[in-house]
């Protein structure tokens, strides 16, 4: 497709014509953004090795450096991958692609459901592929996040119409059903809706998995990209009421209703509203969390000195690695860590907002918006704001597989800004 | 194609676009830096102590560093008790769980574990001396991963426990797994209380506990010096208590504790504790006490009451009695208390923390009130019919029924008559009376340094009448400790000053160097010294004639006092009269060094007093005592007479020679061998031999004779003599041998043994006769 080969004017030096040369772009990416992502990527690391030595020793066969290595290896890999995707045309997903990679997500997630339930004759959100654990909720922030920036694309201008009138939206490289489909959403309630549902696909596909962080996550995630493609804000003002509403009488009215969707989130709600050890290790470790972050004082008690993570937090690797990180390096250092997201955010918003492409735009929206209520959730579930919902933090937490896919999602962000830092050298 | 729309429109466009997005980066990012920075600062700088410490109550913990107990010297720095090294095995139950659960299918994990704790257990228990159950119950605390097993394993134990540590134990069937139990072990250092000399002195020195800690004696009163200053380390652990590296942890180190040097001399300690030892084997009394003190200082140089018990093996319960007793309560919650009460009862030093009527001995308190008043003097007469009437419905009656007739002060003090000195109490009156019984220190513990001290039982001033004073005059009717009593007798050794008795002479540091030293302390001046030594000069005049002669010692001028006394509170039934035989003396009677004090409780058998029973004892311990601390004998003309025949040396001399050198030595001469000359002798020349002694002299060729030495005891002076005479012995006499009645009671070479002739022979006499107090 013609209109989605990058304009480039670079006076035609490296100048390539073909499929191949159409796939990749030359421009130079966001310097600052990848020093942002290096940084982190290794305090995250570092912290990590801290944090996760007295429980790998205790816990693990392969000796103290164990969840060290491995973090490592996925981030080393994730790195490779993120370098290589920067070079890649991210241009290349706003296709077929992206329906397909839709499909198969929602698949992925009903086939985890369906398989666990038949298999174990139980709710799991991850299937074990060759002894490869897979986490499809993972991936279908990305692909949530995609699936929104493609649809909001066609969908743009009949969401950005003033009035209700009928705006054909943008099929015009659209084919078959997609065509057809399209072409029916022709109102700015229409494309709303279409929105809403996906984003209620997502977060029900995710829900009956029991995986309530990555619910409210995609929820957050869904809102906002919605936010930014132009939806009116009544319906906004209309859900916030009713989600105010819905959280009142949850919390303080009758938090019994929680259990409808899961005994689990009901537990964590109550132990987070009484304080109380509600039957389970969930308090115990937030009020470990506590005592780390209040032991941490100022300046901290110095790295690798922190004696929390000695088995007092329980999985201090995972998503309460934030506390031994206030514990280790204090006030400040903790303070820092949350400037440098709140940094590599900005520079994401830069790189949005300076690409002229909007599906570019979005993406990267999108995947910044990611990054940034993850953060968000988890520092408000290590200090106790919210309800422990288990939510790792970016960079820092265990996971190989989660470490790896946001480097690749830093890689899709780059590939963004090799575009408008093209730009940039047009004007 | 660029997606915003071309033209006005899409600036518009592209405008509003990026509006969107900034508020919705600028939300997230509002909340982000708001959790970030205030959140986590709240939680920092307005919790942040609170959580700490939460924090730090679970992640540290003390190990108590035990610091070495301080030594216990005798007064010449000879350890009585000392410290030694030892250990504290300390077992982790949950690695051993642990480790067998990571190794072994759970379904044979319960027996794999109960094998192995049962046969390491019942090795263990072996070698440290422990039940095996209870060992095997510690080995199988899987929940705890810190138990000490057993303190106090000493350095063989623990080499022992090492081997078998040390040893692959092969755990599940037909495998070859094993595993060395060194793994679930540790030590911690300990020390051990050594006695080098098992039951000495063990009253004085007391016992410790398990922690280490004193309960009885020298050992309780100065634990705080003795124990030092216990060491903490403050270890970070984990949360399955394992503790975390060294560079978590805070020492502070233990201090050892200091050493005591004791006022006891281990010497004459020995003397005691030996004479009261054969005097409880001979007498069969319930208990037998002795104090030895110096009379100028009040340090104690000697204390003991026997029975006592070993330090080493100080629970084992000696009192057959209150084996007994405590066998109704077996099997009963009360045991363990009755046991430690019995214990405790064990422990104690009689000298100390118990009371008995003094009796006679007091009259020499009496009689010093008196003159030191005035209202009697040495030329003082009473005449003794044989009671005394105290009151219209109250008469006491004399030891000696018949009455002691007309006697001086002195004589009535040898004779021990309780009717005149019931009269001196009354001519006292109670109020002067009852002053110098509050000055002789009667009314007050002594405050000597060891636990426990007894107070006095004795009559409120306000209501004595008068038959309690005169009870009271002769020693009876009120009770006082051994301790106060020979302290007070040590007031009028000394020239009246009553002095604060001790045990404890100087604290030294860990370097040897003294800390602090006791000084003597002078309560009071009770008496002038005029009126002690007119006390003493009495009380020498009883040991030389009167009713306290057993202790009369050549050479040494013994001032003493004997008493028995009945225990009016004697329990009921009792089907014989119980008393307390006792005897206080010091020596020299003109310059006194050393007093002592010795009671016989509950003797057996006849009716025996103080002076047959306790002056004995009291005369051994106290010329052993006098001679090992050098003190010069100072003879009297007469025993100048007895001892002051020097030998000749008559070899060489022809026989006419020796035989006249000899008679003019008044030495009854013996000439073996046909010679003409005299080439040997024995004894030797320059030796001291009795009067009409004998010298045996060999001549050329002549063979050494040999005499086999008979039995002297029961004999009276005189028949000794001849006995010896005949033999061809020498004899020396010890004891009152002139005394009327006195019959040998000790030889110090065995009947029946072949010496030389002409050999040297004590013999020890011991007068029964007139002895009554």
């Amino acid at each position: 497709m013609a209109d989605r080969v990058p304009q480039r004017r670079d006076g035609g030096a490296k100048q390539k014509t073909g499929f191949f040369a159409s796939l990749f772009q030359t421009g130079g990416f966001d310097v600052p953004f990848v020093f942002l992502v290096m940084f982190l990527f290794a305090v995250g690391v570092t912290m990590l090795y801290s944090a996760s030595y007295p429980y790998a020793a205790a816990h693990s066969s392969n000796g103290p450096n164990a969840y060290f290595y491995n973090q490592l290896k996925f981030g080393l890999l994730g790195f490779a991958a993120m370098l290589i995707i920067s070079k890649v045309d991210y241009r290349i997903l706003n296709s077929a692609l992206t329906p397909i990679a839709f499909g198969a997500t929602v698949f992925l997630l009903m086939f985890t459901y369906v398989w666990n339930v038949i298999k174990h004759n139980d709710i799991k959100r991850w299937l074990e592929i060759g002894g490869v654990q897979l986490q499809p909720s993972e991936i279908a922030k990305f692909v949530m996040v995609l699936t929104l920036s493609y649809v909001i694309c066609i969908l743009y201008r009949t969401l950005n119409t003033k009035t209700n009138r009928r705006v054909r939206p943008n099929i015009a490289r659209l084919t078959g059903f997609e065509k057809v489909f399209f072409n029916y959403i022709d109102t700015k309630l229409k494309a709303t809706i279409l929105l809403a549902l996906i984003v209620a696909l997502f977060c029900g596909l995710v829900l009956i998995e029991s995986h309530l962080s990555c619910t409210i996550l995609l929820f957050l995630l869904g809102i906002s990209m919605m936010w930014i493609s132009g939806v009116d804000k009544k319906w906004f003002i209309l859900l916030f009421i009713a989600v105010a509403a819905v959280l009142a009488v949850v919390i303080f009215v009758k938090p019994e209703l929680v259990k409808v969707i899961s005994n689990y989130g009901y537990e964590r709600i109550m132990v987070w509203k009484t304080k109380a050890d509600y039957g389970g290790t969930t308090r115990w470790q937030t009020e470990q969390g506590l005592y780390a972050i209040g032991s941490g004082g100022p300046f901290g008690v110095g790295f690798g000195n922190s004696k929390q993570k000695h088995l007092w937090l329980p999985e201090p690797q995972n998503d309460f690695i934030f506390c031994i990180v206030v514990e280790e390096l204090g006030y400040i250092g903790g303070a820092l860590i949350v400037l440098l997201f709140a940094l590599l955010l900005v520079r994401g918003f830069i790189i949005a907002t300076r690409t002229r492409d909007l599906f570019g735009a979005l993406l990267v929206t999108g995947i910044m918006m990611q990054v940034g209520l993850q953060v968000m959730l988890n520092i408000a579930v290590v200090t106790d704001v919210i309800p422990n919902t288990g939510i790792g933090l970016p960079f820092f937490s265990y996971g190989g597989t989660a470490l790896f896919l946001i480097l690749c999602e830093m890689g899709v962000v780059l590939s963004v800004s090799r575009s408008c830092a093209v730009r940039r050298d047009e004007s | 194609m660029a997606v915003f729309p071309k033209n006005k429109a899409r600036d518009k466009s592209t405008l509003s676009f990026k509006i969107r997005v900034r508020q919705i980066i600028g939300v997230t990012l509002t909340c982000m830096l708001l959790l970030g920075f205030v959140r986590v600062g709240y939680i920092i700088f307005a919790h942040g102590d609170e959580y700490r410490s939460k924090a730090e109550a679970n992640q540290l913990y003390d190990t108590t560093l035990y610091p070495n107990r301080g030594t216990i010297y005798d007064c010449n720095k000879n350890v009585l008790v000392t410290s030694s090294s030892a250990f504290i095995l300390c077992a982790s139950g949950k690695s051993i769980y642990d480790y067998f659960q990571k190794r072994v299918d759970e379904s044979v994990l319960n027996d794999v574990l109960k094998q192995f704790t049962k046969t390491l257990g019942t090795r263990m228990a072996e070698i440290l001396e422990m039940k095996r159950r209870e060992v095997v119950r510690m080995l199988r605390s899987y929940d705890k991963s810190y138990i000490r097993v057993k303190r106090k394993v000493e350095a063989t134990q623990r080499l022992a426990l090492d081997a078998v540590f040390a040893e692959e134990y092969k755990y599940g069937s037909g495998t070859k797994d094993k595993v060395q139990p060194s793994r679930f072990f540790s030590y911690e250092p300990d020390f051990l209380r050594m006695y080098p000399d098992n039951g000495f002195a063990s009253t004085i020195i007391g016992v410790t506990d398990a922690e280490g800690n004193g309960v009885s004696g020298v050992e309780k009163y100065y634990n705080d010096t003795l124990m030092g200053k216990v060491g903490r380390i403050v270890t970070a652990q984990n949360a399955q208590g394992q503790s975390l590296d060294s560079s978590y942890e805070t020492i502070f180190n233990a201090e050892s504790g200091k050493g005591t040097v004791l006022t006891i001399d281990q010497n004459i300690q020995h003397y005691l504790e030996n004479a009261l030892t054969s005097a409880l084997n001979n007498t069969r009394a319930k208990g037998v006490y002795g104090i030895v003190m110096d009379v100028h200082t009040g340090a104690i140089k000697a204390m003991s009451d026997k029975p006592d018990f070993d330090l080493n093996n100080p629970r084992e319960l000696l009192d057959q009695n209150a084996v007994k007793e405590l066998e109704e309560y077996k099997d009963t919650d009360e045991y363990q208390t009755k046991l430690s009460e019995k214990l405790f009862e064990q422990w104690n030093s009689f000298c100390v923390t118990s009371t008995y009527e003094p009796g006679s001995t007091f009259k020499i308190f009496t009689a010093a009130a008196a003159l030191e008043e005035g209202k009697v003097n040495l030329n003082t007469t009473y005449t003794c019919n044989g009671a005394y009437q105290v009151a219209s419905d109250t008469v006491i009656h004399c030891a000696n029924r018949n009455g002691h007739g007309y006697q001086t002060l002195t004589q009535g003090l040898m004779n021990s008559c309780n009717p005149f000195f019931i009269s001196i109490g009354q001519r006292l009156g109670k109020d002067t009376f009852n002053k110098y019984f509050e000055a002789f220190g009667f009314t007050e513990r002594t405050g000597i340094d060891l636990p426990n001290e007894a107070y006095p039982v004795y009559h409120p001033f306000d209501k004595m009448t008068t038959v309690d004073l005169a009870s009271t005059s002769f020693g009876q009717s009120f009770r006082v400790s051994p301790i106060q009593m020979i302290t007070a007798g040590c007031a009028i050794a000394n020239g009246g000053k009553l002095m604060t008795p001790y045990i404890v002479d100087s604290i030294l540091d860990q370097d040897g160097n003294v800390i602090s030293k006791t000084e003597p302390t002078v309560k009071r001046q009770v008496i002038s010294e005029g009126t002690a030594a007119t006390v003493r000069q009495m009380m020498e005049a009883v040991v030389e004639g009167g009713t306290g002669k057993n202790a009369y010692i050549e050479g040494y001028r013994v001032a003493g006092k004997t008493a028995t006394s009945e225990k009016l509170d004697a329990e009921n039934g009792a089907d014989r009269l119980l008393y307390i035989a006792s005897f206080l003396c010091f020596a020299p009677a003109n310059d006194p060094q050393i007093a002592v004090l010795v009671g016989v409780d509950e003797p057996p058998g006849n009716y025996r007093g103080g002076g047959v029973l306790a002056a004995p004892i009291a005369k051994e311990v106290l010329e052993e005592t006098l001679k090992y601390l050098n003190v010069e004998p100072q003879y009297t003309e007469d025993e100048l007479k007895k001892v002051s025949r020097v030998t000749p040396s008559l070899i060489g001399e022809t026989l006419s020679g020796a035989r006249q050198k000899a008679q003019e030595a008044s030495l009854t001469l013996r000439i073996i061998g046909d010679g003409e000359k005299v080439v040997s002798q024995v004894p030797t020349a320059g030796q001291s031999i009795g009067e009409n002694g004998v010298i045996v002299v060999y001549t050329e060729n002549a063979e050494i004779k040999k005499v086999e030495v008979p039995s002297f005891i029961g004999m009276t002076a005189s028949s000794v003599k001849q006995t010896a005479l005949s033999l061809g012995l020498n004899v020396n006499f010890s004891g009152p041998s002139g005394a009327a009645g006195a019959t040998a009671v000790k030889q110090s070479i065995p009947e029946g043994t072949k010496i030389q002739a002409g050999a040297t022979i004590t013999v020890q006499f011991q007068a029964t006769a007139n002895m009554d107090d």
